[in-house]
């Protein structure tokens, strides 16, 4: 859902494709077969070269911008069986001027280079996206033996200056030999935005010369990104630099390009002033005016109107060039019934206006970006859209491509993000989307359950608010009942996979709603023992926080989607002729960013079990990975805590 | 999904064992074309279904054959009419997809949506967009459907005009929609005869004896339920479909067209077709390059070849490589045709009895001995009479012995030599492909385990073997990873065996191409877990169960629809030893024995078994776990879930340990 039309910064692409260089390199030297074999010992695959050269230059007067890149890569295992397949992409912004592919193979202690001329071309079978004018190009390179090494050569022209790409200085697989290259004109004013430098060893260099300035950096043997669990996005903790053209020279005068926000801003409204004119808003105004017809208030027809746009437009991704930029006109929206998010943010922002209410176009980056506008005034710093509304002072974050989801709570993936909004031509706002805190995300589990048989029966109720709820809404409603059942089954599992739901119910499951209920009959097998005259219960039932666990070998952030606290309440008959033998003693432990309790108490012939935990955080950083990891490791001592009951002696 | 491929060309390798039979139609008189009859009606009236997911409201496919300019050339009309009722199935409808091969060409297209209110919108040439799949070598195009809602009626008819496929070809006529109305006509110019079959208890086809100009039989059934898919349902096989093939050409009196008897003597032919001096040349020094020992056995021999080539040559989708051996040599690349020529001329040269055996994908369709068609023979195998095993020439993983399961427990067509005096050609039996055994698959484990003298720690040396259908996805490519991709996959492997394991040290037995399918894939490992122990005042819970990892379960009361295939049959054999800590008694031992079994036929078939001996602190359990059958009738289906759910049993057994008194 998220890969947005505004994002043409596609990861994929930038990892698999995006190196550099133009210049084809002569022939490779048989040593360096041996000399990767000693140095990367037990690699299957190493970078040679990862070369990267921008050449921004003005021509004509306007800023043209190439981009050459050369790889290869040196095989030190015969993969001759399965190959090599590199991919190629060219779009409308990011055209591909020319390539070249080779590939070397060691012959009586010299390599011999073949040039690979095929290339197949596969577009528009992307799943994710409706319609992409990015075309794909596979290079299908044969005769991959022990110490093969593959070339690709690739000269792309970037046809906006604004969406120069940003350049990552590791790769999946370890890199012998670095090098990124701006080459710029001296009547451009350029910067470059570093991130996460200190993550890798670099040189770095600038030549000013008299017609242009280098800016490089190069290094040696750069090791591979590792592929770690709920990390977030490689942007947070990978190194890379994001190429800004500020300004240039058209003789006497300046060309501002993204000198600041500012800039950025009137680039962006441009594209909804496209949007929103000449519009035949006939068949719009009659849809608006029966939406709303039955509402009494502002706040109620907004919320109608977002709901029907969640409902009734379908979310599709396009990649289509500018079109990645320009919301679709809204008449057209409500023909086709589907659209992107800024096609939804279109079409909500046109009923809404033509309902007499005020609403603002709003550029956003979800969580996969992590910077601020302030940091990163370029399009890099967003990748979606979204429409804000104003109410009392309070701003209210629509997000069209969402379903299910009420007016007040933002899309769990633009928490804490920055909105750009636009008031008008001249003037922005600048808000940050706000948290929802871990109360608000609650999973409430309370059972109440007996011995049947040395088995476990009972009945429960789990309510659960904000984005829980939200989620589960998601995958339980417009399904079909086998769907319904395997997802209400998933939610309440607990103890063992022995767990049956004789009966459930799905209460308050409202469209739009923030909380709902289910309750359920369960019996538990093979989870209570029974031996001699003792009975052993272990109450923690719910462990789900374990996939949580890390190592020590962690390196990466852990990332979550939304806060969220969990409570746990078990009731259960102590049978008649059985006395407590053992109940485990209550823990706790509380800090800002989480914590956990756990309480027995003995009431009657009942034993009460209540647990809790609760995150109020989005992101572990590497620094509090230790941390985290004893955190979990606690919960789970105290998980191991078991019940004992005794027959009573007569 | 948002992809949803309406029709798949038929590239299919029947293309290489078929001979294009040259149609005479001279006699013929011209003959229009019947598809050009059909079309939608322009009125088309709203009218609501009550349904909880998608209904197809009319489905009409018409295969025509027919001269053009005196080729023979195939329409493939396909009209739809939908009732789309979810968000998912508006979802799915926003593109469709009509998928052909390169050298077809779509000859129209048009599409439209009935919405509730009962608006009409026909969607314009600029809806449909185009799609590239250079590397398949398919074409596609798909309608952007506009304007679809919930209740939206989306409708849309396509033809393709391509090569003809008339060898064998089944149709379905249902799936996991329902279908209110399903029709298939098949026309064809008058010389030209098909035969039909049915599947799964459907009407038969009718000859349309009114029809005059070209030949033309019509199938139609109302009210197909949908078949809803259950856990290893085998929905192809229970679909109800009809297959037809044509049998006789009245132009030039050739019969049996589609016969068995046919494809036997093709497949020979085209597989001995031009074979060069030049091939000779490479094929000894190929043959030299394997090196085969003087006294290896023929089962060694078939082995090395086997290894050898598919170690050494790679197997590409382009259908247009050369097949010629010494270009196959040459470039180490071959096509899925060239490869079995490279296979048999040196079985030849070095005179190895063996049989070209053309099967079928059992998850597609069964094998028909009484429906002599070509969609019954789509796939190949190799046998080898003398050691009575099979070989598959297109599968990396697999090598001499083992062919994957989806080729087994099926009929296949073998084919052997024949000579008429000095010509050679092929002639065909059919026989019985067996499924492998299941001692021939296993996944076994020898586990040792120490539990510490203050029970918080739990040591375990584990070695797990696993061979057969188990060792192939992974024993062929171990080689061919890095180290930090091994240590993921192992330690991965080991963590979803048995959750927060803290893995220590692992080894792995050799790997090398000389042990695919010769010897099973060891891995052994030593490992903590204490979260194996819970503790209960001053009793302790040892979790012996999760020894053996998670095991599937079928725990569920539903009732069972449908029958259910496994892909194979496969045995599990556990030995686990359990050093309890000093001063401790187990409890509830008893717990450790679970048995269930199955018999068919007076032979056990399925079997769950273990049990345990104990000598002072030394534990020791045995599991033996068996599955010899794979298909189960729907009345068979609990002894199947009973032997299963004992397995899932064992893995939630919990031991009590406690202080010896004194």
């Amino acid at each position: 859902m998220r890969l947005d039309g505004l994002n043409i910064f596609r990861i994929g692409v930038l990892l698999i494709s995006i190196n550099h260089f133009s210049t084809s390199f002569a022939q490779f030297n048989a040593n360096v077969f041996q000399r990767i074999k000693s140095e990367y010992n037990n690699e299957k695959v190493v970078q040679l070269t990862k070369n990267i050269t921008y050449e921004i230059q003005l021509v004509k007067g306007k800023p043209e911008v190439i981009l050459y890149t050369n790889e290869s890569y040196i095989y030190l295992k015969d993969i001759s069986v399965v190959g090599s397949k590199r991919s190629i992409y060219s779009s409308q912004i990011f055209k591909l001027e020319e390539y070249t592919a080779n590939v070397y193979t060691l012959q009586d202690g010299k390599y011999k280079k073949t040039p690979v001329k095929d290339k197949k071309e596969i577009s528009n079978n992307q799943q994710f996206a409706f319609f992409d004018d990015m075309q794909e190009f596979t290079i299908d390179f044969a005769n991959v033996n022990e110490g093969a090494i593959v070339e690709l050569n690739t000269v792309h022209r970037i046809t906006e200056p604004r969406l120069i790409r940003t350049v990552f200085f590791n790769e999946y697989i370890p890199i012998d030999e670095l090098n990124i290259k701006f080459v710029v004109g001296s009547d451009i004013d350029f910067k470059i935005i570093p991130v996460a430098l200190d993550k890798v060893q670099v040189n770095y260099s600038e030549i000013s010369e008299k017609s242009r300035k280098l800016y490089q950096w190069s290094g040696k043997k750069i090791p591979a990104i590792e592929i770690e669990e709920n990390t977030p996005d490689e942007k947070y903790f990978i190194a890379h630099v994001i190429p800004v053209v500020v300004s240039y020279k058209n003789g006497p005068a300046t060309e501002y390009v993204l000198r600041d926000v500012e800039d950025l801003y009137k680039w962006y409204y441009s594209f909804i002033e496209q949007a929103t004119k000449d519009v035949n808003n006939g068949e719009l105004k009659k849809l608006s005016d029966s939406i709303t017809s039955g509402c009494s208030s502002e706040i109620e027809k907004v919320k109608s109107i977002y709901y029907w746009v969640q409902s009734n437009i379908k979310y599709i991704a396009f990649e289509d060039g500018m079109g990645g930029f320009i919301p679709r006109k809204p008449d057209e929206i409500l023909h086709k019934r589907y659209g992107d998010c800024k096609d939804k943010s279109c079409i909500l922002f046109t009923l809404l206006k033509l309902s007499g209410i005020e609403s603002y176009f709003t550029w956003i980056g979800t969580n996969d970006i992590p910077y601020t506008y302030q940091q990163v005034a370029t399009p890099s710093a967003d990748n979606h859209m979204i429409i804000t509304y104003k109410n009392n002072g309070n701003y209210y974050f629509l997000d069209g491509t969402s379903s299910n989801l009420p007016l007040g709570i933002p899309s769990s993936f633009i928490q804490g993000k920055e909105a750009l909004i636009a008031i008008d031509k001249d003037t922005y706002e600048i808000q940050t989307v706000p948290v929802l805190t871990a109360e608000k995300n609650l999973i409430c589990d309370s059972i109440s359950i007996q011995m049947k048989d040395k088995q476990i029966a009972g009945s429960g109720t789990l309510s659960f608010s904000g984005y829980p709820f939200y989620f589960f809404h998601d995958r339980y409603s417009d399904r079909d009942n086998i769907d319904q059942k395997e997802t209400v089954k998933n939610y309440l599992e607990k103890g063992n996979n022995k767990f049956l739901i004789s009966e459930y119910q799905v209460e308050n499951l409202k469209p739009f709603d923030y909380s709902g209920n289910l309750s359920y009959d369960f019996t538990l097998g093979d989870y209570v023992k029974s031996v001699d005259n003792e009975i052993y219960l272990n109450l923690n039932m719910d462990r789900s926080i374990s996939a949580f666990r890390i190592d020590d070998k962690r390196k990466y952030p852990l990332f979550f989607e939304y806060n969220l606290e969990y409570r746990f309440k078990a009731v259960f008959d102590i049978p008649g002729d059985y006395e407590i033998g053992y109940i485990p003693k209550d823990a706790t432990f509380d800090s800002p960013e989480y914590g956990y309790s756990f309480r027995y108490k003995l009431d009657g012939n009942k034993i009460i079990y209540e647990h809790s935990h609760y995150r109020n955080t989005l992101l572990i950083g590497s620094e509090n990975l230790k941390n985290w990891k004893d955190y979990i490791k606690n919960i789970e001592n105290a998980y191991k805590e078991t019940v004992l009951l005794r027959k009573i002696k007569n | 999904m948002l992809t949803r491929k309406l029709f798949f060309s038929a590239k299919s390798k029947i293309n290489l064992i078929a001979i294009q039979f040259i149609f005479c139609s001279a006699t013929i008189l011209a003959q229009t074309e019947f598809y050009k009859n059909y079309d939608w009606s322009d009125s088309i009236a709203y009218s609501k279904i009550e349904a909880t997911s998608k209904v197809i409201l009319n489905k009409q496919e018409i295969i025509e054959f027919h001269y053009d300019d005196d080729v023979l050339v195939e329409y493939y009309l396909k009209h739809q009419k939908e009732f789309l009722v979810t968000d998912k199935d508006i979802e799915e409808s926003n593109r469709r997809f009509i998928t052909y091969a390169n050298e077809s060409e779509l000859v129209f297209a048009k599409a439209r949506v009935l919405k509730p209110d009962g608006k009409l919108i026909v969607l314009g040439d600029s809806k449909l967009l185009d799609a590239v799949n250079e590397e398949t070598g398919e074409k596609s195009k798909f309608f952007a459907f506009e304007g679809i809602e919930k209740g939206s009626i989306i409708e849309y008819m396509f033809v393709v005009k391509k090569a003809p496929s008339y060898y064998g070809r089944a149709i379905q006529m249902q799936s996991t929609d329902s279908v209110i109305s399903y029709n298939l006509d098949v026309v064809a110019p008058s010389n030209l005869v098909l035969k039909f079959t049915t599947l799964n208890d459907t009407t038969q086809t009718e000859y349309d004896t009114l029809y005059k100009e070209k030949n033309r039989w019509h199938i139609g059934i109302n009210n197909v339920p949908a078949l809803k898919d259950e856990l290893f349902a085998p929905l192809n096989l229970l679909y109800k479909q009809v297959v037809f093939k044509l049998d006789r050409n009245l132009g030039n009196g050739v019969k049996d067209i589609s016969s068995f008897g046919n494809a036997s003597q093709n497949v020979y032919n085209n597989l001995h077709a031009n074979f060069t001096k030049a091939d000779e040349k490479a094929l000894d020094k190929f043959i030299k390059s394997i090196g085969i020992p003087e006294n290896a056995t023929i089962d060694d021999k078939i082995w090395k070849i086997d290894n050898y080539i598919k170690t050494n040559i790679r197997i590409t989708e382009d259908f247009q490589l050369s097949s010629s051996v010494a270009d196959i040599c040459e470039t180490q690349l071959a096509s899925e045709f060239g490869i079995i020529r490279l296979y048999i001329s040196i079985f030849e040269k070095l005179k190895i009895d063996y049989n070209i055996v053309l099967t079928c994908d059992r998850s597609v369709s069964k094998f028909n001995k009484d429906f002599e068609s070509f969609n019954s023979i789509t796939d190949y195998l190799i046998y080898f009479p003398e050691t009575n095993k099979f070989l598959d020439p297109g599968e990396y993983a697999y090598r001499y012995g083992l062919v994957p399961a989806q080729f087994t427990d099926n009929y296949g067509l073998f084919i052997k030599e024949t000579s008429l005096g000095e010509f050679k050609t092929g002639v065909g039996k059919v026989k019985f492909i067996p499924p492998s055994g299941y001692k021939d698959t296993y996944s076994n484990l020898d586990i040792k385990v120490t539990i510490n003298n203050t029970v918080d720690e739990v040591s375990i040396a584990m070695k797990d073997a696993s061979f057969g259908h188990y060792a192939v996805y992974t024993q062929p490519y171990l080689r061919l990873l890095d180290e930090s991709d091994l240590k993921n996959f192992i330690e991965n492997g080991l963590k979803n065996h048995m959750n927060n394991i803290e893995v220590i040290d692992w080894q792995i037995a050799d790997t090398g191409a000389e042990v695919i399918g010769k010897l099973p894939l060891i891995v052994t490992s030593n490992s903590k877990n204490d979260d194996l122990i819970e503790k209960a005042g001053d009793k302790y819970l040892f979790k012996v169960g999760e020894l053996i990892g998670p095991q599937m379960e079928l725990y569920s009361r539903e009732e069972r629809k449908l029958p259910l295939y496994n892909d194979y049959k496969r045995q599990y054999i556990r030995h686990i030893e359990i050093m309890l800590p000093e001063g401790y008694i187990v409890k509830n031992l008893t717990d450790l024995n679970l048995y269930s079994d199955s018999e068919k036929e007076g032979k056990k078939v399925l079997m769950f078994d273990s049990h345990y001996s104990i000598d002072g602190n030394k534990l020791v359990i045995d599991i033996d776990e068996f599955y010899d059958q794979i298909y189960f009738d729907k009345d068979e289906y609990q002894s199947y879930r009973e032997v299963v759910n004992r397995a899932s049993d064992f893995n939630k057994v919990v031991l009590i340990l406690e202080k010896k008194s004194e």
